[in-house]
């Protein structure tokens, strides 16, 4: 089990990457998308999830549509134009981060 | 195991019952709610079983128990919130672009001409300062008779950008009378009148864009 508070900063660059990867993705679809990609490691709670969601789509990043689905309606996320620009923005922060991290990590203190 | 017509009706009012009195921000609870109970309920499981589940699911979305039971006050504090700053910059951009539109132009010119030439005839500008609030009542009853509809997250503080105007003029006639007990000038009367009229027309003309997208999905909702 993976410590969740260190994904936290992440959850909406992990949003905005799956939106990347799929065209549209719906609230439930992603928690499930995202378990399947760490193996069950990471779990994105719902609690968490939506206010993340619609905090992107306030922020015009996310576009909403809605459509029929058996006996009820479901929301669609997809990437606005600015989404698709701050997606790589902040994909390029991550990698960037995730190398500072590896280089504090790695690094072997010596008595120098 | 899908559910059916009746149990998804079943979830609908109980999120309706905890609190989430908007019907479009029910919609992706209930799908939410719905896709995990269905992935979770098999034909062998009771009704008590079903009900668990729901339960279990409600606060995963943080429903919360409190004085009255529990409820998901807090989800729909924080919903309403980003709702309505997203509603404020899109109104922002509406405002923009309606400022730029010759249509407008021309009827925010046509406006000032008509006051203009009733400033001598008081008759004259009475009516014409009663047909535009004839109008304006005659707009809003129109979206009064589709409460249903306009019982929507999205609707609700729409109604706010076509109130607040009129709201204004009335402080502008009345503030200096009751505060300084002086009585404001035609000149600055007819000023105000094109200015919230001109603001209000927006205001109504937003909602109603807003309204027609809201009800196209209102009328899927129906199971």
């Amino acid at each position: 089990m993976g410590n969740q508070k260190l994904y936290k900063g992440s959850l909406q660059t992990i949003i905005l990457k799956l939106l990347e990867s799929d065209a549209k993705m719906y609230g439930y679809e992603i928690t499930q998308k995202v378990k399947e990609l760490t193996k069950g490691v990471l779990h994105i709670t719902e609690g968490a999830l939506y206010p993340a969601l619609h905090k992107l789509e306030a922020d015009g990043l996310l576009d909403v549509e809605v459509a029929k689905v058996g006996n009820r309606l479901r929301k669609y996320y997809k990437l606005t134009e600015n989404g698709t620009t701050e997606t790589a923005n902040r994909l390029e922060e991550m990698q960037e981060f995730l190398k500072t991290m590896q280089q504090l990590v790695n690094h072997k203190f010596g008595l120098e | 195991m899908e559910l059916t017509k009746e149990q998804i009706q079943y979830i609908d009012h109980r999120l309706e019952n905890e609190g989430i009195k908007y019907w479009d921000i029910r919609i992706e609870m209930l799908d939410h709610v719905v896709s995990v109970v269905e992935k979770k309920l098999k034909p062998e499981n009771s009704e008590y079983e079903f009900k668990e589940m729901i339960l279990a699911s409600f606060i995963d979305l943080g429903w919360k128990e409190n004085f009255n039971g529990g409820g998901f006050d807090t989800v729909l504090a924080l919903k309403l919130k980003l709702h309505n700053k997203k509603l404020n910059r899109n109104y922002r951009q509406y405002c923009k672009e309606t400022f730029l539109r010759s249509n407008f132009i021309i009827g925010v010119i046509a406006l000032a001409v008509l006051v203009y030439c009733f400033q001598e005839h008081k008759l004259a500008l009475k009516t014409l300062f009663f047909i535009i609030i004839g109008s304006y009542i005659a707009c809003m009853f129109r979206f009064a008779l589709k409460y249903k509809v306009m019982n929507s997250a999205r609707l609700i503080p729409l109604v706010v950008f076509t109130t607040g105007p009129l709201s204004v003029f009335n402080v502008i006639i009345f503030a200096p009378k009751v505060f300084f007990d002086y009585e404001v000038g035609i000149s600055v009367l007819s000023f105000t009148m094109i200015i919230v009229s001109s603001f209000s027309a927006i205001g109504i003309s937003y909602l109603n864009q807003e309204f027609k997208k809201a009800h196209k999905i209102y009328n899927q909702l129906i199971y």
